[in-house]
Order: C-alpha cells, then sequence, then structure tokens
C-alpha cells in the first residue's frame, strides 16, 4: 500500500482536498501565522498583565483572562483565514470547464460540497490542535476550568464550521471572477470580521467571564446547548442544500434534495421555539422567531418565482406513472408552480403554528398583545414576497425575456422593491415639503402612499389597510399568473417510454 | 459499444447550436469529428457524455437513451475536454487517483488502474510531478489518462491534438491506434484533418449544427470526389506524355503540373491500370513516377463547409 494511500471509504473530495492543503501554501501561512499571533498574544499578555498587576497591586483571573485574549486572536485567523480558504478554492475550481469533470464521475454533488466542508474542517482541526499547548497553559495560570474551555472552544468551532459552509455557498454562486472578489472584499470579509467581533464579545461576556463548570449539570445549560445544536444544524442543512442545489447539473431534479433538506431544516427551527414553548409554557416564545421564518418565506418566494417553467426529460423520466404518487411528487420537482406549492404549503403551515399554537399554551402575557401584530405583519410579508417575485416575473416575462434570465427574476424584484421605495422617498419629500400639515406623527396621513412597503406593516394605525393591499395585489397576481401554473400542473406528467426497437433485418 | 445519435437538437436561448445531427458510431471504429470552430461538435459531445441536455433527439448507447440513463452512460463514456487539468498543485499520481475514487474503484482495482494508465499513457516518469510543472503534450496525455481511468468502451475526445507538437501527436496516434485495437469506440474532434486522416475510419462533417456529409472515410472521399486523379513523370520532355494522356479514355482533365501531368479520369483503380499498360506498352514512354492521388480530409472539409458557425 502507498504510504499516501487513503481508504477508499473517505470521500475523494476530501483525500483530494486534503493532500492538496499539505503543500498548499495558503494553509502554511494560515498554521504560521496564527502560532505566531499566539505567541506575540500570551508574550504581549504577559506583559501588560505583569504592568496591570504591579501599577494596581492586585491580581486577577490570569488565565481566564488570557484564555480570552488568545481564544479572540485565534478566532480571528480561524474566522476569516478558513471560510476565505475553503471558498476561494471552490472558486476557482469553478471557472474552469474541469469541475464539469466531476459531474460526469459517480461522485454526487452532494459529497463534492461535503468534501469541500470536511477538507475545511480538516484545516480547521490542524489550527485547532497546534494552538492547544498555548490555550492549555491557561489553564495553569488559574481562573478558568476545564468545562468553560472545551464548551468555548467547540462553540467558536462550531461557528467556523456555519461560517466556512456560507462562504462554500456563496462560492457556488454562478459569478463572474471579478464579481466573486467584489462580494468576497465588500460581502464575505466584512461579514466574517463582525462574526469574529460578535463571537469573541459574546464568547467572552457570556461564557468564559460566566464560567459553564457550575452549570454543566443544570437544565437551563442542556437546553440552551439543544437550541444552539438544533439552530447550527438547521442552518448547515439548509446551507448545504442550496450550495448542493447550485452545483447539480440544470437537467436534474435540483429541487428534490434542495427542497426536502428545506423543509427538514424548517421543521427543526419550528420545533426548537415549540419545545421551548410548551416547556415553559409560553406561548409568547413562538412570536418572534415565527415571524422572523415568515419574513424568510417572504425572500423565498422572489426566488421561487424565477424557476423555468418546463421541466427537463430526465426530470420527466423520473415522474411517478400513478397519479397519487405523481401529486405527491409535484411540491418536490423542479418548476415554478411545484415551488409556489412548495414555499405557499410552509409559509401557510408556520403561519398556521403562529396561528394556533399560543393560545393552546399557558401565556405570561408579556407580549400577549404582540400577537395580532405579529399575525398581520407575518402575513403582510408572506404577501408581499408573493406579490413582488410574481410581478417581477410577470415584468421579466413580457419585457425582459430575451435579455434577463429567469433565474434572475428575484433581482428583478429587488429592484422593483428599490424602485417603490425610491419613489415612497419621493413622495415624502414632495408631502413633507408642500403639506406639512397633513403630516402625522412624522408619518404622512394617507396610507397608500406606503403601498408595497413592508416597514409600513409596523404601523400599526394603517396596519390593515397595508395587509389589505399585500393580499390584492398578492391574488392579483396569482391570477395572471394561474393559467401558466395550471399548464405546468397539466405538463406534469411521465415523458413517454422511446419506442421499441426496431426488429432486425433477417436479410 | 454502439452510439446513436438521433436527431439531436440543442438550442441556447435563440441560438441552434445543434440543429437535428445523427449519426452513428459503430464499436472499434475511430471517427473524425469534422467542422469549423462554433459548428456545435463540442456540444453534441458534451451531450453524449451527459454533461448537457438536448432540447429534443435523443443519444443512446446499445439502445439506453443517455437522457435517462445518466448513470449507465458515465460508466462507460470518457470523456476528454477541450481544456486541461487545473488542479495545478496536485501530482500526476494524486490526479488519476482521485478521479479513480470518484468512478468508485477501490482498494487494489483502483490502485491496478491507476497503475495501468500510468502505463498505457507512459506517465511513469511523471508520477510526482505536479500538473503545474507540465508540458501541454503531457497534460494531453494525463487527461487522455483520466478519460480512460474508469476503462471506458466510448471515448469522446474534443481536440486532443490542439497545441501539441509533433512528436506528441504521433505519440496520442499510436495511443488512440491501440485502443481502436481494444474494441472501443473512439469519436475525436480536431483542426488538425491530416491527423485524422491517419486515424479515423469514420468522418462526420458538422456546419452550423448541421450535419453535413458521414460515412467511412473511403465512402465520404468517394463521394466527394468520384473521380480519379492519376499523376505521372516520364524521362525526358512531358509534352509527349500530355499529348498521349489526352488520349486516353475517360479522361476528363489534363494538366501539366511541373514535370508531372496530372489526369483527371473517370473510373477506379483497374481504369489506372490500363492507362498504365497503355503508356508503357503501347506508346512506349519512358515512365518513371505513376501514383494516383485522391483528395484527403481537408481537401473535403474545404469542399463541403463555408466556415459558417451556427
Amino acid at each position: 500500500m502507498d504510504g499516501r494511500d487513503f481508504p477508499d471509504m473517505l470521500n475523494p473530495v476530501v483525500v483530494r482536498e486534503v493532500r492538496q492543503s499539505v503543500r498548499s501554501r495558503a494553509v502554511i501561512v494560515l498554521l504560521m501565522a496564527s502560532l505566531l499571533f499566539l505567541v506575540l498574544a500570551s508574550g504581549g499578555f504577559g506583559i501588560m498583565q505583569g504592568a496591570w498587576s504591579y501599577a494596581m497591586g492586585e491580581v486577577m483571573a490570569l488565565g481566564r483572562d488570557m484564555f480570552m485574549f488568545l481564544q479572540g486572536t485565534l478566532a480571528l485567523v480561524m474566522f476569516t483565514g478558513v471560510p476565505l480558504y475553503a471558498a476561494a478554492r471552490l472558486a476557482y475550481e469553478r471557472q474552469g470547464a474541469q469541475s464539469d469533470l466531476l459531474f460526469i464521475t459517480t461522485l454526487k454533488p452532494g459529497a463534492v460540497i461535503r468534501g469541500k466542508l470536511f477538507a475545511a474542517v480538516v484545516v480547521l482541526m490542524l489550527l485547532f490542535t497546534s494552538s492547544l499547548p498555548f490555550l492549555s497553559f491557561t489553564f495553569l495560570l488559574r481562573g478558568i476550568d476545564i468545562p468553560t474551555m472545551m464548551v468555548s472552544l467547540a462553540l467558536m468551532f462550531l461557528v467556523v464550521v456555519l461560517l466556512t459552509q456560507a462562504a462554500i455557498l456563496l462560492a457556488c454562486l454562478p459569478m463572474p471572477r471579478a464579481f466573486q472578489i467584489l462580494v468576497a472584499v465588500l460581502v464575505v470579509l466584512p461579514g466574517l470580521l463582525f462574526s469574529w467581533s460578535s463571537f469573541s464579545f459574546a464568547a467572552s461576556m457570556g461564557l468564559v467571564q460566566e464560567g459553564i463548570g457550575s452549570q454543566i449539570g443544570t437544565r437551563a445549560f442542556w437546553a440552551g446547548a439543544g437550541t444552539i445544536l438544533a439552530v447550527a444544524a438547521a442552518l448547515s442543512l439548509g446551507m448545504h442544500a442550496i450550495s448542493v442545489a447550485l452545483v447539480s447539473p440544470s437537467a436534474s431534479n435540483r429541487a428534490f434534495a434542495l427542497r426536502i433538506r428545506l423543509t427538514l431544516a424548517w421543521l427543526i427551527l419550528l420545533a426548537v421555539p415549540l419545545v421551548w414553548a410548551i416547556h415553559e409554557g409560553d406561548g409568547d416564545i413562538l412570536v418572534y422567531p415565527g415571524t422572523f421564518m415568515l419574513g424568510c418565506f417572504a425572500l423565498v418566494f422572489p426566488v421561487v418565482c424565477g424557476s423555468p417553467g418546463a421541466l427537463s426529460e430526465r426530470v420527466r423520466h423520473q415522474l411517478p406513472r400513478a397519479r397519487l404518487r405523481r401529486a405527491l411528487r409535484f411540491p418536490w420537482t423542479n418548476g415554478f408552480a411545484s415551488g409556489l406549492v412548495w414555499s405557499i404549503c410552509l409559509g401557510a403551515g408556520t403561519y398556521a403554528l403562529l396561528v394556533l399554537v399560543p393560545p393552546l399554551v399557558e401565556s405570561t402575557g408579556y407580549i400577549r398583545g404582540t400577537y395580532q401584530e405579529a399575525y398581520a405583519v407575518g402575513a403582510g410579508l408572506l404577501a408581499l414576497g408573493l406579490a413582488y417575485g410574481l410581478t417581477a416575473r410577470l415584468i421579466r416575462r413580457t419585457l425582459f425575456r430575451r435579455s434577463v434570465p429567469s433565474s434572475l427574476v428575484w433581482a428583478l424584484a429587488l429592484v422593483l422593491f428599490a424602485i417603490l421605495s425610491l419613489l415612497h422617498t419621493a413622495i415624502l419629500l414632495a408631502t413633507m415639503a408642500s403639506q406639512a400639515g397633513t403630516m402625522t406623527r412624522g408619518r404622512i396621513s394617507h396610507p397608500l402612499v406606503y403601498f408595497g412597503n413592508p416597514i409600513a406593516l409596523a404601523d400599526s394605525d394603517n396596519r390593515e389597510i397595508y395587509l389589505l393591499f399585500a393580499l390584492v395585489w398578492a391574488s392579483a397576481m396569482l391570477a395572471v399568473h394561474l393559467p401558466q401554473i395550471i399548464r405546468e400542473i397539466a405538463a406534469f406528467r411521465p415523458a413517454r417510454p422511446p419506442p421499441p426497437p426496431e426488429p432486425a433485418d433477417p436479410s | 459499444m454502439r452510439v446513436e445519435v438521433d436527431h439531436l437538437v440543442r438550442d441556447f436561448g435563440r441560438t441552434r447550436a445543434v440543429d437535428h445531427v445523427s449519426f452513428v458510431l459503430e464499436p472499434g471504429h475511430v471517427y473524425g469529428f469534422v467542422g469549423p470552430n462554433g459548428a456545435g461538435k463540442t456540444t453534441t459531445m458534451r451531450i453524449i457524455a451527459t454533461l448537457d441536455e438536448p432540447t429534443a433527439g435523443r443519444v443512446a448507447i446499445d439502445g439506453r437513451s443517455v437522457v435517462q440513463n445518466p448513470e449507465f452512460a458515465r460508466k462507460v463514456v470518457g470523456f476528454m475536454p477541450d481544456t486541461l487539468p487545473a488542479h495545478a498543485d496536485m501530482t500526476v499520481f494524486e490526479y488519476l487517483d482521485f478521479f479513480a475514487r470518484a468512478y468508485g474503484l477501490k482498494g487494489g482495482g483502483r490502485r491496478q488502474a491507476v497503475a495501468d494508465i500510468m502505463d498505457f499513457a507512459n506517465l511513469h516518469g511523471l508520477r510526482e510531478k505536479t500538473l503545474r510543472a507540465l508540458s501541454k503534450g503531457m497534460k494531453q496525455r494525463v487527461s487522455l489518462g483520466r478519460a480512460l481511468i474508469h476503462d471506458p468502451t466510448i471515448l469522446v475526445l474534443d481536440e486532443p491534438a490542439a497545441g501539441l507538437d509533433p512528436r506528441a501527436r504521433i505519440e496520442l496516434r499510436e495511443l488512440l491506434r491501440v485502443l481502436c485495437r481494444q474494441g472501443k469506440t473512439v469519436l475525436i474532434s480536431s483542426h488538425i484533418l491530416t491527423e485524422l486522416t491517419e486515424i479515423c475510419t469514420g468522418v462526420i462533417i458538422i456546419e452550423r449544427g448541421r450535419v453535413l456529409e458521414q460515412g467511412t472515410l473511403t465512402e465520404v472521399m468517394a463521394r466527394m470526389s468520384p473521380h480519379l486523379t492519376v499523376a505521372v513523370r516520364i524521362q525526358g520532355d512531358p509534352e509527349a506524355l500530355h499529348a498521349a494522356m489526352l488520349e486516353s479514355p475517360g479522361a476528363l482533365d489534363v494538366r501539366r503540373v511541373g514535370e508531372e501531368v496530372h489526369l483527371d479520369m473517370e473510373g477506379g483503380p483497374d481504369q489506372a491500370t490500363r492507362l498504365l499498360h497503355d503508356l508503357v506498352a503501347r506508346r512506349g514512354l519512358p515512365v518513371v513516377e505513376f501514383r494516383t492521388e485522391q483528395a484527403d480530409l481537408e481537401d473535403l472539409f474545404m469542399q463541403i463547409t463555408r466556415g459558417e458557425v451556427a
């Protein structure tokens, strides 16, 4: 056996990536940078702490403070280095035609994405193990216990893995290289730095300073840990599903795995506050996550509205012949109508949960008054998301059929939203200038000025009219698209089997 | 394995890249896929390799549609694109080993497959070299090795000889001959038509997404240039030869080309034999050179295509 031979059971992409990582300059730089920062941080912290103790005549919890300092330093390298490394490698590979070659092997797109993530995790483990001597040294200095160190590092590991997944997802987006660099500089890097600062602050304040050792046997600790793990699992599942769909061949049924996994992530994300609400006997717990998820679905609609209507031959050949099975398969198959059915079902499910569950469980009444608000805002967001998506689809179909690909309907919806927002601002400014007397509490008294603006749903005085407008707009757009939806449903049939081969010529 | 391409159509927006292309590839033959840039060769090849899906039409391997059975097609088709391996920091061994794993080869079978391919493509000396360090010809050999790693019975090679020096081209030609002897079906596109003439048994000429001509090389050439051209040189004044050839039966055109006289005539090799006998035995001309000439693939290509793209 070759000395570098890896077991067969390993994902080939992991094998390849690990082999490449071993000789990668980026990984070596990352490793050396983390070690250098840790050495400098240890030395610098020691000097600062010594000077502080001498000047103030007091000894602080040296181990704890040094751990926080080192973890923050290590987190900076990990939060920026690992996700960027994984995303840059994937983006580079996807530029050429060579990535296509992976998809004519027996490798599945999911294995490719998982392989990229696991390879990044291997690099992450390398950085962790190299930093362990520094981190464990802080334990000897007192002021911190082993459980606190472990939990804090585990949380950091989890966040870096999620950030890496997010970076991989961005790298899967079909973009020209210049645009990818722009996104990396303007979105990814600031996002990573923001995550690093937020994490460092939260971990330092919430975990390390409080200490975990005394809480580890409590129910509250495990409930919190369980919630974090469940939310992380749901996010991970969702990002993985979207990444896989982005790299899958367009002829395949991308929607199947994507929608199954997103539904699973949706179930997990709803189950967590539901369990909390039932456990605590407080239905209010559901209100904010439920409304947040409705907002997410409002963003899903414009994406779904960009799905092409016609099914590829490959997908049509996979459709079941039995009607019931085919009907059950419909929401899990590529297409505009099927995507609409799937997202409306999930959005309505979330809304139903938000409406039905809180009254069933005992409420503390703390935010009881916000139920009605949440119902209205949630319904309004869903209706507006649907209305923007369908309108953008209509605009694209009638005006930009040739110039804008259907996959960019979401961008058209965004442009439409921006235009309406500018219109609102212009009307507001014009009205302020000419009719200052009609203004009440800083708002224009006529509510229709804010039609189509989701933020206006927060205005309790005129919420009903905004909601009504959103519902009428969405219904009208649905009516416009109804013939197409019906056509798609009617065409949702398996392809005819190929004709039998002609009998051989006896002569 | 037999490949049938039946009324294949592929549209990209309003552009029809492939327009009802039909042909059949028989096992053990090498087919040249010839056409100007933008003719639809790469698109057709990508559809056969399951990298793209047709707008209409069918590609079947031994009667099984590649659209309906992509997994089956991927096992039996080896595709070599016109781009070179991009994983610059991998060694040749790692690259082949990765694709062997990606095709599901395991344990001893995988190691054997990689070793066999290294033998076949003469890559042993390059085993530990990174792809970055390889010349274009070497990369082409690695790319061919990758396409062969899962022992496919059908090979689809897109411009494998592009940019190769004469030596690398000869090596590639030898490799393709060996594959042909192994009974593999090979579809190869190339701009270097003289290369194809030497290795191909069949040819498909495509332009603007449409097949203009196809068949065995002999058939196509016979169809495109039904007459025979004979070049003759004698010792002494070629004028006597010119006069004699003008009188020969079936002569269509006679012209002086330097010291030679070229005759376009109806008929085949029998007619040429009779002509030689007539010149030497009956007329007593001192013939020092007598050869028949046929149009090569390059002539055919220029004759058939107009250099238009879809």
